[in-house]
């Protein structure tokens, strides 16, 4: 069963967050709200990306049409806002728990093996985050050593890595924020933001 | 250790791994990286991991995946639920069930634009269910026309699941869109007459519908017109040569916020909202796709596919037997993993043994869909029952397991007609792909 909040992490009225003017905030929930700011913050940027795909796709289809021109370089900035959506939501994601997984132990076993599993499984995703976040950092040099470009519009590749690494490296983060909650709380997994909740629902 | 001994092993570690709660994209991750080690070496394990991140979103096919993601929450958010639910409803007049017939029809339109399977039924549950109780429908037949015509979405095309299967396949996005078309068709009419045959076998488990007078039927018909030009529009363009499936998918996404603002049906707070989620939905379907795609290179690198064909052309299994244990296998598999999770876990070792049978590359992605829908109808613990019971927290599971299982057996029938008759899903693309 999960703990009830104490305070909210965020007044929804004034949409802004609740600390530091709440004091009875507790150390887990302040850690996780500070994360939840970074972690929104790149959503809205994947979703910026999302929007200006859909702007180039249309200003090309457009141009083709009407005009018999092609935009040069659609391509590449189709692929470049595709891995800026795709890993600037993936610390939000881990934030809300919204990974697929397996539930079924949770109906066969006692509250203390529950626990026990979600931290070890929390410890595993960290460490699998922790090994791509390093790889993809000696990606990125080698990209920006060998001067790596894109066909068309030549824009280095090393900044699709830099967008790969932010987005695994937050994520992180979020990842032993949420293990720290949930050391803390006795691995009780922390709720996702209200916000987030009033978003989903 | 064999290379066999390592890929069956590791299959083993995935299964335990995911039971233990590690999200399957970290456990696909983790045995890929575990396996490919043991085959090759560490490093280039190593080399070969640090690569697929980039490696993955840069397929400009899978821009379709946040779009048609958008372009559904958008759908969504716009209400479009409410006046499908009510063109539907018209639609069937005064029929008996009619109500149950129109929640079908609305699901299979609404999920085919959302592609979510849960989404559906929550967005439809939540109109319908009150509708039928006002109406004195029979609760099994309330929470049977809900669970599952959410399950329609994700075969009547744009389906996301189809997009991931065919990036993991190297199938071509239309052509598995259009092979969904008429198999989606057909569940829709299948699930229909499951309505009509419980209606005629108790006539007590629904009234006729509410007589309501022709302009106003019409006005309320009239009323599914952006579901109409959405749907038109986007998968009409990609079979007329228009655009490709991501033109579309960015086409379908500046019309519903045309749309929306254009009707005051959507507000710029909704629109963040929904810009919002989809990025979240991306970032997960993508950390399973690389885990999936990692996991699959050890898959091949292992032999298990080859392995395994092996052994059942050892053992005398004919092809059909094959198909056999594989539906089967999904059937158990679909009740405790979610459907993009079964499909990108499954496929990189089921795929290349089912084409080392010789079935139709296009066909099995048709079929492995139908299965997923089945998982999500299945009691137990199908995904769809344990949300129709938070879209009507009164109804006893009891209820719910009993209503679903006239729609369980008309995914049975399609199942039973797709193996018997693959043209079912191949004479669309064959006509439009020659």
């Amino acid at each position: 069963m999960r703990r009830p909040r104490r305070v909210p992490a965020i007044d929804i009225q004034s949409r802004r967050p609740a600390w530091p003017r709440e004091a009875a905030i507790n150390k887990e929930e302040y850690a996780l709200d500070s994360i939840r700011l970074l972690t929104v913050a790149l959503s809205y940027l994947g979703g910026a990306a999302i929007l200006a795909m859909t702007g180039v796709t249309l200003v090309d289809i457009i141009a083709r049409n009407a005009f018999g021109y092609a935009i040069f370089g659609t391509y590449d900035l189709v692929l470049i806002t595709l891995v800026i959506s795709v890993y600037a939501g993936m610390a939000e994601a881990f934030r809300q728990q919204a990974h697929i997984t397996v539930d079924m132990i949770d109906g066969i076993s006692s509250p203390w093996v529950r626990r026990l599993v979600g931290i070890a499984a929390l410890v595993v995703t960290i460490a699998a985050m922790a090994l791509l976040t390093w790889l993809c950092i000696g990606q990125a040099r080698d990209s920006l050593r060998f001067g790596d470009i894109t066909t068309d519009l030549r824009i280095p590749r090393v900044l699709f890595w830099i967008g790969i690494v932010f987005g695994f490296a937050v994520s992180c983060l979020t990842l032993v924020m949420l293990l720290i909650a949930q050391l803390r709380s006795g691995g009780t997994p922390p709720d996702a933001s209200p916000l987030i909740k009033e978003t989903q629902a | 250790m064999t290379m066999q001994m390592v890929g069956t092993l590791g299959i083993l570690v995935l299964v335990v791994l995911m039971f233990l709660r590690v999200p399957v994209a970290i456990a696909l991750l983790v045995v890929g990286l575990a396996g490919y080690s043991m085959i090759h070496s560490v490093d280039a394990a190593l080399m070969v991991m640090g690569s697929t991140p980039l490696q993955i979103s840069t397929e400009y096919t899978m821009s379709v995946v946040p779009l048609f993601t958008l372009m559904g929450i958008l759908a969504a958010r716009m209400g479009m639920s409410r006046r499908l639910y009510a063109a539907a409803a018209a639609g069937f007049g005064t029929l008996r069930g009619s109500s149950a017939l129109a929640t079908l029809g609305a699901s299979g339109v609404f999920g085919a634009m959302n592609g979510s399977s849960l989404a559906s039924c929550v967005t439809i549950g939540r109109i319908a269910v009150p509708e039928m109780r006002a109406q004195g429908y029979r609760d099994t037949l309330i929470a049977g026309s809900v669970a599952a015509g959410g399950t329609l979405g994700i075969l009547i095309p744009p389906s996301i699941i189809f997009v991931v299967y065919a990036l993991i396949t190297e199938q071509s996005v239309a052509r598995l869109f259009a092979a969904g078309i008429i198999p989606g068709f057909l569940l829709t009419v299948f699930y229909c007459l499951a309505v009509v045959g419980t209606v005629l076998l108790d006539r007590t488990a629904a009234p006729r519908g509410v007589h309501t007078p022709w302009p106003e039927r019409l006005r309320a018909l009239a009323g599914a017109w952006e579901a109409v030009i959405l749907f038109g529009v986007t998968i009409g363009g990609i079979y007329l040569g228009f655009f490709t499936p991501t033109e579309a998918a960015a086409v379908g996404v500046a019309l519903a916020l045309l749309i929306g603002f254009a009707m005051r049906t959507l507000t710029l707070r909704a629109m963040r909202d929904a810009v919002i989620e989809t990025t979240v939905i991306t970032s997960v379907l993508f950390l399973v796709l690389l885990g999936a795609t990692f996991f699959s290179y050890f898959v091949v690198q292992a032999r298990l596919p080859q392995m395994m064909v092996g052994f059942l052309n050892g053992a005398g299994f004919t092809p059909m037997a094959v198909l056999m244990v594989v539906i089967a296998f999904y059937i158990i598999a679909g009740i405790v993993l979610d459907g993009i999770g079964l499909v990108l876990a499954t496929v990189p070792i089921i795929y290349p043994v089912m084409m080392g049978m010789g079935f139709d590359p296009v066909w099995f992605g048709v079929l492995l869909v139908v299965l997923v829908e089945f998982g999500l109808l299945s009691p137990p613990v199908g995904m769809n029952l344990f949300v129709m019971k938070t879209v009507a927290p009164d109804l006893s599971f009891r209820d719910i397991y009993v209503g679903v299982m006239p729609f369980l057996c008309a995914q049975g029938v399609l199942i039973v007609l797709l193996v018997a008759a693959p043209q079912v899903a191949l004479w669309l693309p064959g006509v439009l792909y020659p």
